[in-house]
């Protein structure tokens, strides 16, 4: 069973319908692009999927989205828990008010874990999807009470996954505010990983950045999706292109089409898909 | 092209003109203040309560005064922060309706504009109801009074200032909504809330009509909550309202006490406001 399924799901903006019937499910340990053009209803669907939707005003969405085959949009959800298990990039980065290493420990303190629990989380990670190297997997891993040595571990082991580690390893303790606006993004996408979720939702995650930082995340993206499921809403075709294992193409708020990459790509079945590929819808 | 220069030079011309105005304003009245103050203050003006026909020329001080004054809008400042704080997060979206913050805000907002002397009858009318007598208890609840629109108005402001996609980011790591306010979000909020306390204890530290009914006015310093206490505002109107030159110079001496303190806060705040910046997110 899928990770995130989505069933007949609306939502509406006041009177106006920005989603229609959108049904799919999205393909885990892949990176899914939403592609479209603007205002077509990828962001809200996007945070329809953790329910970010819950802090604007007026918003009604109906249908179902199933994380793990629960209703995430039951009035019963466990919010806290869903927002645990699928992470969020947002457009422009946001540091959180503390330093670098607050940043990356904050999260997982909040949600109780303890050191242990961190020594745990990193050891299964990388016996399962070995990412960072020997290195960092050989070295004696710290006490199981001291919090301090674990989060320090945390930290370095979700900044190394984030490409961020060798520019900050120096100054964990300056504010996170002091990161150019590409690191921060960097610092925002470790930080999601360190509550290890299960999916990240990243809303045009290098719209905000220069070139290079923005071909910094995209590689990581690529190099992390054996281990997590990605959402990317993205205006930009070439990086859909670039990135995505699967794509859903939304217009006017009705999920078009959706399949995986290289079929949308080349050989796209409805006529708008066709036209927004070729350019004559912007 | 001519008439846009011209236009463009009056509206500088007025800006100068009323930064001018407004420089002039300050310095004349700090210059007032000094120079018929400053010989007036001695060491026993401040160490000193009244003795017998100190406002007829004789020996004394403002000690009185001072302390009273420092009581009433600590007090009060640390009263309204109680109840204002709880206010200022209620009057968010997250937590109340929109037509229930309308209510509140203009409740607040009457209030603010209510005349200091209204709320002094009012705290009047309640102490006869309740058998207090004027106090400093008395005095404290009604300068809370006036004070807490201030407070809770600007404290509301500074948090509504926060971005919507900071706020986002923070709720999508998983926190609930107090946790994201009180841990993260009101890190954030610091150096304003620091401003509104701040704003809130300047106008309780120089509000006369308030607390003329209800704090009273004694030579002497309160032992309990319950005994009568001077204020400067008080005490600078008794002073300066004599027909003897040497007794309204005093009364200069006290304003300047006043003047000095207000300076002295702002001042503090500054410093502060510096160190709580660090980590802001702009």
């Amino acid at each position: 069973m899928p990770l995130i399924q989505i069933r007949n799901l609306n939502v509406y903006y006041q009177k106006q319908q920005a989603l229609r019937e959108v049904s799919v499910d999205i393909p885990d340990r892949a990176i899914t692009a939403v592609i479209g053009p603007s205002g077509c209803g990828k962001t809200t669907l996007l945070k329809s999927i953790n329910r970010l939707t819950d802090l604007g005003e007026g918003i009604q969405v109906k249908g179902e989205i199933l994380i793990d085959g629960a209703n995430v949009l039951a009035p019963s959800a466990d919010l806290l828990l869903l927002r645990k298990k699928i992470g969020f990039l947002s457009q422009r980065p946001f540091p959180l008010p503390m330093s670098i290493r607050d940043n990356l420990t904050f999260a997982p303190r909040v949600h109780g874990m303890r050191p242990r629990d961190i020594v745990e989380q990193i050891r299964q990670m990388e016996t399962h999807w070995p990412m960072v190297g020997p290195g960092m997997v050989n070295r004696p891993l710290p006490g199981r009470r001291s919090y301090r040595e674990a989060g320090l571990l945390l930290t370095e082991y979700y900044l190394r996954l984030a490409a961020l580690w060798d520019e900050v390893k120096d100054r964990l303790d300056s504010p996170a505010q002091g990161l150019s606006v590409g690191q921060q993004q960097r610092l925002s996408l470790a930080r999601a990983l360190a509550v290890n979720p299960e999916a990240v939702l990243a809303d045009e995650p290098t719209s905000a950045l220069d070139p290079t930082s923005s071909s910094i995340i995209e590689k990581q993206l690529k190099l992390l999706r054996g281990r997590f499921t990605f959402v990317v809403v993205t205006h930009i075709l070439r990086q859909a292109k670039r990135l995505a294992d699967y794509v859903l193409f939304l217009y006017l708020g009705e999920l078009v089409e959706h399949g995986p990459a290289a079929e949308v790509f080349t050989h796209p079945r409805d006529p708008r898909t066709r036209a927004y590929l070729s350019g004559e819808i912007n | 092209m001519r008439r846009r220069k011209i236009t463009e030079r009056i509206v500088q011309g007025l800006m100068v003109l009323s930064l001018g105005a407004l420089g002039l304003c300050f310095l004349s009245l700090l210059l007032l203040v000094v120079f018929r103050g400053l010989h007036g203050l001695t060491p026993a003006m401040l160490l000193e309560t009244p003795k017998g026909g100190f406002y007829l020329g004789k020996e004394g001080g403002i000690a009185n005064a001072i302390v009273g004054s420092l009581l009433l809008s600590i007090g009060a400042t640390l009263l309204s922060l109680a109840v204002g704080l709880p206010l200022a997060f209620a009057l968010q979206r997250e937590y109340s309706s929109a037509r229930m913050r309308a209510a509140t805000r203009l409740m607040l907002d009457v209030l603010w504009g209510t005349p200091s002397i209204v709320f002094g009858a009012f705290g009047f009318v309640i102490m006869q109801l309740v058998g207090l007598r004027t106090s400093l208890l008395a005095g404290t609840l009604t300068l809370a009074l006036v004070i807490l629109p201030i407070m809770v108005r600007t404290m509301e402001e500074v948090l509504r200032m926060i971005p919507p996609d900071f706020k986002e980011t923070v709720w999508s790591l998983g926190l609930t909504r107090t946790e994201a306010f009180l841990r993260v979000l009101s890190r954030q909020a610091l150096p304003g809330f620091l401003m509104a306390i701040l704003l809130a204890f300047g106008r309780g530290i120089g509000d006369a009509a308030s607390i003329l009914f209800t704090a009273g006015y004694t030579d002497n310093l309160p032992s309990s909550l319950l005994d009568p206490v001077a204020s400067l505002p008080l005490s600078i109107f008794f002073q300066i309202s004599t027909p003897i030159a040497e007794v309204q110079d005093r009364g200069y001496a006290s304003a300047l006490v006043l003047l000095v303190l207000v300076i002295l806060v702002q001042v503090v705040a500054f410093g502060l406001n510096r160190r709580f910046s660090r980590h802001l997110i702009r």
